[in-house]
C-alpha cells in the first residue's frame, strides 16, 4: 500500500468520514468547513494521485464522479504504523513504546492501556 | 483512388502560392498585424492543404484539367479546345493540332515549353504513385505517433508529482481563471530541457526540476496553460497530419516551422496581454532564466536546435518590449486581410474531382472514362438536329459531312470531326448553358483556314478536286519530293540555316532546313502583302520547311515571333 502524502490524507480523512464515499461536492464542503480552501484544480489532482495509489477509487454517476475509498482508516492507519515500525525501529514494538515514553509523548494510562492490550490479546482499544 | 492523389497534388501547389504570399507580405503586416493573427491565419494553409476540393475549379484545378485534357487527347478519345483563359493558355498548354475558334479568325494556339512536358507526364505517373504516396502518409503518421508516444512514456517515467501546496494551489487559479472546466496535473521532470505541456484529454504541464521563484512558476504555467486554452496542441497534430499527407512537398516543412515559432510568439502575446510593463519584464525574465537553465541540462553544447531556440528567444524578448498599438484600423485591415488571402486560397483552388463535377459533359476525364453513356447522350442530341453518325462518319440530313464542328460557347470544342470525302461544313452552336442554339454551314474563309491546319490531307483533297471551281489554296505545305525539277535542284544549292524564297513561274517557295521538329504556319494573306507565321510544335519532323506560296505578292515570314531574312533566289 502506498503511502499518501499529508494533503492527500487530508481528503482521505474527508471521504472516510463521509462514510467511505464521497462526491467531489461534498468533499469541497467538507474542506470548507475545516478551513481549507483549495481550488478545484488542486483537489482533482490530489484525488487522482490517490487513485493512482490505489486509495481511491472513481465511478462516474452521469457527469459526477463518486469517489469511494478502497481501504479503511483503520487498516490504512495499521498498514502505515506497521511501515512506520518497520521504517525507524525495525519492527520492534518495545523501541518505539521506549521512544514514546522517553519524550513523555505517552502516559501512564496510556502505557497501562498498552499492557493489558499486549498481554490480553484482545482489542481493548476504543 | 489516385483521383485523391491528384486533388492532393494540386492543393500542394495552390497552398505554395497562398504560403509564397504570406511571406512575400510579412515585411508589411509582421509589426503592424497581432502575433494571434499571424498565428492563426496559418490555418488557411493548412486546411487548403486537407481539403482537396473546391466549389468551383480554381487557378490550380483548371491547370490540372488542362494538362490531363492534353492526356486525353494525346489518347485520342477526345478532341476538347481550352476555355478562352489566354493567360493559362499562354504559360502551360500545349497545343499540338489544337485550334481555338473566335468567331471568324482562327489561329492555332501554338506553345510549347519545358513545363507543358512535364505535366503531361503526371496524369500518367499518378496513376501508378498513389500507392507509394499513401504508404508514405500511413508510416510517416505512424511514425509521428510511435515517436510521441514513445516520448510520452518516457516523460511518465522521469515524472514526479508537485507536492507543494501553494505550487499547486497558484496553477489551480490559473486553470480557474482561464474558465476551463478541464483539470490538469502538475509534475516536474528532470529529462526535460524546458517546461511543456502534453495530453489533449488529460491535459498536464510538466516543469524542469530547476529551482525556480513562484512568479516564474507562476508565468511559466500561465504560459503553457495559455498553449492549452488556445487549443494549441489540437493545431499542433493538424499540422502533423497535413506534414504527412503532404510529405513529397518540401515546402510543409517551412509551415510546421512558421507555425511552430508564431505559437510561441503569439502565446507569449496572449499572456502578456493584460499585463503592465512590470509584469511584462517578469515575464521576460522568467524567459532568459528558463533558458539559462536550459542550457546548464544541455549535453550537447552547439546545437541546431540549441541555436534556433535561441534565435527565437531573441524575437521573443524583442517582441515583449515592442509595444504594438491594436487600433481598430489594424483590426479592419488584418480582418480583411485574412479574407482576402481565404478568397485567394480558393481561388487557387484544387483540382476538382470528377465525381464532384457538375458540368459533367465539360470535363475531359469523364468523357474519357464514361464514353460510352456520354456519347450516346451527345448523339441523341445530335439526332435532333439532323446529324447523324454511320460508321466513324457523320451525315446531315443523309449528306456526308467534311468538317463537322460542335463549338461551345466560349469557342472550345465539343467534337471536330474531318472526314476528307464528305461533301458539307457544318457547325453545331452552342449557348453558354451548354444548349444547342442551331446548326450552320460554314463560311469559306472559316473552312480554309481549318483545311491548312490539316496540311497534307488538304493536298490530297485538292489532287481529287482539281477540276473543282473552289481557288486554290494560296499557301500550303509540300515535301521536297513533290517539287519540280528546277525547284528541287535550287533546294539542293541551299545551305542549312539559311532561309530562302525560290521565285517559280509565279509560286514563291519558302524553304528552310534546320528545324527542331514539327512546325505550324499561319497564312494572313493581304491586299499587297502575304504574311507567314511560323512556330515550333515540337515532336520530330522533318526538320525543313517548304512552303508554296501562289502569286508574287511580297512575303514577310515570323518564326518565333521574329521576322526573318531570307535569300531570293529566282529559277
Amino acid at each position: 500500500m502506498q503511502q499518501a502524502s499529508d494533503y492527500e490524507l487530508e481528503l482521505m480523512k474527508v471521504i472516510w468520514d463521509n462514510g467511505g464515499t464521497a462526491l467531489y461536492a461534498q468533499i469541497y464542503a467538507a474542506l470548507e468547513e475545516k478551513g481549507i480552501c483549495w481550488t478545484k484544480n488542486t483537489i482533482i489532482t490530489l484525488l487522482s494521485r490517490l487513485i493512482d495509489k490505489k486509495l481511491l477509487k472513481a465511478n462516474k454517476i452521469g457527469h459526477r464522479n463518486k469517489y469511494t475509498a478502497l481501504v479503511s482508516a483503520d487498516e490504512y492507519q495499521g498498514v502505515q504504523a506497521e511501515s512506520f515500525l518497520d521504517k525507524f525501529f525495525e519492527g520492534n514494538a518495545k523501541g518505539l513504546v521506549a521512544a514514546l515514553i522517553q519524550n513523555e509523548l505517552l502516559s501512564e494510562d496510556d502505557f497501562e492501556e498498552l499492557k493489558q492490550y499486549w498481554q490480553g490479546g484482545d482489542a481493548a482499544d476504543a | 483512388m489516385h483521383e485523391i492523389l491528384k486533388g492532393y497534388v494540386s492543393v500542394s501547389v495552390a497552398a505554395v502560392l497562398i504560403m509564397a504570399a504570406l511571406m512575400l507580405f510579412a515585411p508589411l503586416y509582421r509589426e503592424r498585424f497581432s502575433k494571434r493573427w499571424q498565428y492563426y491565419i496559418w490555418l488557411v494553409v493548412v486546411f487548403r492543404l486537407l481539403i482537396p476540393w473546391n466549389p468551383a475549379n480554381g487557378l490550380v484545378g483548371r491547370l490540372f484539367l488542362a494538362v490531363q485534357e492534353q492526356h486525353a487527347i494525346k489518347n485520342g478519345s477526345v478532341y476538347k479546345a481550352m476555355p478562352q483563359d489566354k493567360s493559362l493558355q499562354n504559360g502551360v498548354v500545349s497545343s499540338e493540332g489544337k485550334m481555338e475558334h473566335n468567331g471568324d479568325s482562327s489561329e492555332a494556339k501554338i506553345e510549347n515549353n519545358g513545363i507543358s512536358s512535364c505535366f503531361k507526364m503526371l496524369p500518367q505517373i499518378t496513376e501508378y504513385l498513389w500507392m507509394i504516396w499513401l504508404f508514405g502518409v500511413v508510416l510517416l503518421f505512424m511514425r509521428r505517433i510511435i515517436l510521441h508516444q514513445c516520448f510520452v512514456s518516457c516523460l511518465k517515467a522521469g515524472c514526479a508529482p508537485v507536492e507543494d501546496i501553494r505550487r499547486l494551489e497558484i496553477f489551480g487559479k490559473v486553470v480557474a481563471k482561464s474558465g476551463l472546466t478541464k483539470t490538469a496535473g502538475l509534475y516536474t521532470n528532470d529529462t526535460i530541457t524546458s517546461p511543456l505541456l502534453i495530453g489533449c484529454f488529460h491535459p498536464a504541464v510538466v516543469l524542469t526540476k530547476a529551482e525556480m521563484s513562484d512568479a516564474d512558476f507562476y508565468y511559466t504555467v500561465l504560459h503553457e496553460w495559455t498553449h492549452y486554452r488556445r487549443g494549441d496542441l489540437i493545431y499542433k497534430w493538424l499540422v502533423q497530419f497535413t506534414i504527412c499527407l503532404h510529405w513529397f512537398n518540401p515546402c510543409v516543412y517551412l509551415l510546421e516551422r512558421e507555425v511552430s515559432r508564431m505559437c510561441e510568439l503569439s502565446c507569449d502575446e496572449a499572456v502578456t496581454k493584460d499585463l503592465g510593463a512590470a509584469g511584462k519584464r517578469a515575464y521576460g525574465d522568467m524567459l532568459l532564466r528558463a533558458v539559462a537553465s536550459a542550457c546548464g541540462f544541455q549535453r550537447i553544447p552547439a546545437s541546431i536546435t540549441l541555436h534556433r531556440g535561441k534565435k527565437l528567444m531573441k524575437e521573443r524578448l524583442g517582441a515583449l518590449m515592442k509595444e504594438r498599438k491594436n487600433t481598430r484600423g489594424t483590426a479592419v485591415i488584418s480582418a480583411l486581410a485574412a479574407l482576402l488571402l481565404t478568397t485567394g486560397a480558393v481561388a487557387a483552388g484544387a483540382y476538382r474531382m470528377p465525381a464532384a463535377a457538375q458540368e459533367v459533359r465539360q470535363d475531359a476525364e469523364i468523357l474519357r472514362y464514361k464514353k460510352d453513356t456520354s456519347e450516346k447522350a451527345l448523339m441523341q442530341e445530335y439526332k435532333e438536329w439532323g446529324i447523324t453518325r454511320k460508321n466513324g462518319a457523320y451525315y446531315y440530313k443523309g449528306r456526308r459531312i467534311r468538317i463537322f464542328m460542335d463549338v461551345r460557347a466560349d469557342a472550345s470544342f465539343v467534337t471536330f470531326h474531318f472526314d476528307k470525302t464528305g461533301k458539307m461544313d457544318v457547325k453545331l452552336n452552342r449557348a453558354k448553358d451548354f444548349s444547342v442554339t442551331g446548326v450552320s454551314g460554314m463560311t469559306r474563309q472559316e473552312t480554309e483556314e481549318i483545311l491548312e491546319d490539316y496540311g497534307d490531307a488538304v493536298n490530297e483533297v485538292k489532287d481529287e478536286k482539281s477540276n473543282d471551281a473552289k481557288p486554290k489554296l494560296a499557301v500550303s505545305r509540300l515535301q521536297k519530293e513533290e517539287l519540280v525539277q528546277q525547284v528541287r535542284e535550287a533546294v539542293k544549292d541551299c545551305k542549312d540555316g539559311t532561309w530562302y524564297v525560290i521565285t517559280h513561274q509565279g509560286v514563291q517557295y519558302l524553304y528552310y532546313y534546320g528545324m527542331p521538329g514539327k512546325y505550324a504556319f499561319q497564312p494572313s494573306i493581304g491586299q499587297k502583302k502575304t504574311m507567314i507565321k511560323l512556330a515550333d510544335l515540337g515532336g520530330t519532323g522533318e526538320r525543313y520547311v517548304l512552303l508554296a506560296v501562289r502569286g508574287n505578292q511580297p512575303l514577310t515570314v515570323t518564326y518565333r515571333g521574329e521576322t526573318v531574312r531570307y535569300q531570293t533566289v529566282e529559277v
